[in-house]
């Protein structure tokens, strides 16, 4: 299984940026598709998201997403044609030519209209978070967030739990495979489901707390909170920075004026 | 020693619990509308391991989700998540965390299956408020969808929570 959102290193135009400039980025770009309903605008973000990950050599990377995208796409059209039913009817979800249930779901344009919008919403989103986090090292987004002025404390656990999660997921995995070659068999079904749980769940939990008693001794020893703190890499704007920041501030001048005569 | 080992324990056993109940909920089995997932399980199990700090992992854990990490189930992120029918049990996670966690700071065994307990009622009270609220629905109607099909996998849950409590270090 891949690992999602986890940092490549590449030397291409994105990781170059300074991070600050990549969360400007992500705040506008939310700030416009949380704001516009307009599918056409909306279909216009998804391919700019598209030409940044190309530009910044990282398209393959975001691609990787596609299969979770697309099953939830299905996933929010269905649920919106389904609890929000609107305007025109197109067609039923139940052809009407069944018995007793024929014709009973109706797939309207409205509710259609809908789903589409809270689907590109939700891919900018995607693309928008997955580039920045594969394109910002670690120990960078730990500076920038400390620099932010969040407490350094929540800002660690930001980020080691972001590293946590495919590490945890690989081992449940593993360990499920190791349980399965000693012979553990735990029956089919919803049963069987619930029988696999603990055999699983235990060395999972105990692992993982092994591990972070670990990682827990290693912050204290490197002296997170002695007061001093100096970076090992001190990032500064270089003019790329200013010119996104550039963009990023005609696109909100572009915006509002069209926000406000409701074109999007 | 430069600071407080405690405190850099609490940092590192939040961020692997914020993976473990990332991890439960991707492990989905809906049931109606309301998807049947492991987080419960591992919410108690943070309480239990981290006591009266169980609840900043919980609480972690929504605030990343609303960010726009998918952490949620199936996969999903964002305020949508909170706001839509199944927001209110979120909100009672955090504060399950923190009845489990309070309760196992008593070594009593009594005193712990009943924060156990009470811990998963707090997350059926939050949840069945918020669904009656946002799907306008009655109150049996809301327990008939929001609570029974899950008292069973439930009890399961506080049982292997506590299974698992006892042979954790």
């Amino acid at each position: 299984m891949a690992e999602i959102l986890q940092y490549v290193h590449k030397d291409a135009f994105l990781h170059r940026l300074h991070p600050f400039t990549k969360i400007a980025f992500i705040l506008v770009v939310s700030v416009m598709c949380l704001i516009s309903t307009n599918l056409a605008f909306l279909v216009l973000m998804v391919l700019a998201m598209m030409v940044f990950a190309a530009y910044g050599e990282l398209l393959t990377e975001s691609l990787q997403q596609l299969k979770l995208i697309i099953i939830m796409s299905i996933i929010f059209i269905l649920i919106t044609v389904i609890t929000m039913p609107n305007g025109d009817i197109l067609g039923y979800l139940v052809p009407q030519g069944i018995p007793w249930i024929g014709g009973l779901v109706p797939i309207t344009t409205g509710g259609l209209m809908i789903g589409f919008v809270l689907t590109l919403r939700f891919i900018v989103l995607i693309f928008a978070f997955q580039l920045f986090l594969i394109s910002t090292q670690p120990r960078d987004l730990v500076h920038t967030l400390d620099r932010a002025g969040l407490p350094i404390d929540y800002t660690l656990m930001f980020i080691i739990a972001l590293r946590f999660i495919p590490t945890l997921q690989i081992e449940g995995q593993r360990i499920h495979e190791a349980q399965l070659a000693r012979g553990f068999n735990p029956g089919e079904g919803f049963i069987g489901k619930i029988r696999s749980v603990a055999p699983i769940v235990i060395p999972l939990v105990s692992n993982a707390l092994l591990r972070s008693n670990v990682i827990g001794l290693t912050i204290d020893m490197r002296g997170y909170r002695t007061g001093k703190k100096t970076h090992v890499r001190e990032r500064t704007f270089a003019r790329r920075d200013y010119a996104v920041m550039a963009v990023l501030v005609v696109a909100l001048c572009g915006f509002v004026p069209l926000m406000l005569a409701q074109v999007i | 020693m430069f600071g407080d080992l405690q405190r850099s324990r609490i940092i590192a056993y939040s961020a692997a619990f914020i993976g473990l109940i990332a991890l439960g909920s991707w492990i989905s089995l809906p049931i109606g509308n309301i998807p049947f997932t492991l987080q419960t399980l591992f919410v108690l199990l943070a309480g239990i391991v981290m006591h009266r700090y169980g609840a900043i992992p919980v609480l972690l854990y929504v605030i990343l989700g609303i960010l726009g990490l998918p952490l949620f189930h199936n996969g999903m992120a964002g305020i949508g998540v909170l706001l839509g029918p199944t927001g209110g049990y979120l909100i009672g996670f955090i504060f399950a965390g923190l009845i489990a966690g309070l309760a196992y700071e008593h070594t009593s065994r009594i005193m712990r299956i009943s924060g156990l307990v009470f811990a998963t009622f707090v997350i059926y009270l939050f949840g069945l408020a918020w669904l009656m609220y946002s799907l306008n629905l009655g109150f049996v109607a809301a327990v008939i969808t929001g609570v029974i099909p899950f008292i069973p996998g439930c009890a399961i849950k506080v049982a292997v929570a506590y299974v698992i409590g006892e042979r954790l270090p």
